[in-house]
């Protein structure tokens, strides 16, 4: 994605969120959502909205210098970052499953919030090896 | 690897700096590289070669090379 459709989807969702979460909770159309709190939607969508927007303006104000373009696209500095990525994720993954094991066994997860973090973990490994065959064929 | 990087650019009377800002790279990965940590890559390795009007193997030596 090129940077001007970056910025026009940051700012575009960040209205659509914010004004959104707005006039459904102006119009009380918030009560009607099958969840615990509905009066937090509106905060929610206000905060994701207002900071999707904030970032979509330093993007388009922002002016890099040639030193910050270059740290940016340097091989070794992109390499390490990588590289620090990827033992990131490989530490993740076991520690969350074994935090999301431990909740549950002492009962401090419901089914939902159980089944949703192993969905995200799952989903994490599955992005794993989707990308690592794309890259293959690729490359 | 080792490289003749460092005494190639003292040779050219030029610092690190001026040497990452011609090649477009940081000033660390010109460090790295003279001091053998990193290894470039092949573009990169074609850039520097280009820089100083030599070939590759003039400057980095390839471990098989100094036997």
């Amino acid at each position: 994605m090129n940077k001007k459709k970056l910025i026009r989807t940051e700012i575009g969702g960040g209205l659509l969120l914010l004004l959104g979460g707005l006039i459904t909770y102006a119009l009380g159309l918030h009560d009607r959502l099958p969840v615990p709190r509905p009066d937090l939607i509106v905060y929610g969508t206000s905060l994701i909205g207002i900071g999707l927007i904030a970032a979509g303006f330093s993007d388009l104000f922002a002016k890099k210098t040639k030193e910050m373009e270059i740290e940016e696209k340097d091989e070794r500095n992109i390499m390490l970052s990588n590289a620090a990525m990827a033992y990131a994720f490989k530490f993740m993954c076991p520690l969350m499953a074994i935090v999301i094991f431990s909740l549950i066994f002492m009962g401090y997860l419901n089914v939902v919030s159980c089944f949703s973090m192993i969905g995200v973990l799952l989903a994490g490994e599955i992005v794993f090896v989707c990308r690592r065959y794309v890259l293959e064929k690729r490359l | 690897m080792k490289n003749r990087l460092k005494e190639l650019r003292e040779a050219h009377g030029i610092s690190q700096e001026e040497l990452a800002s011609a090649l477009e790279v940081s000033r660390q990965t010109i460090g790295s590289l003279e001091n053998g940590r990193y290894n470039p890559s092949i573009l990169l390795a074609f850039r520097i070669a280009k820089y100083f009007k030599l070939t590759i193997e003039d400057i980095f030596l390839y471990e098989e090379n100094l036997v």
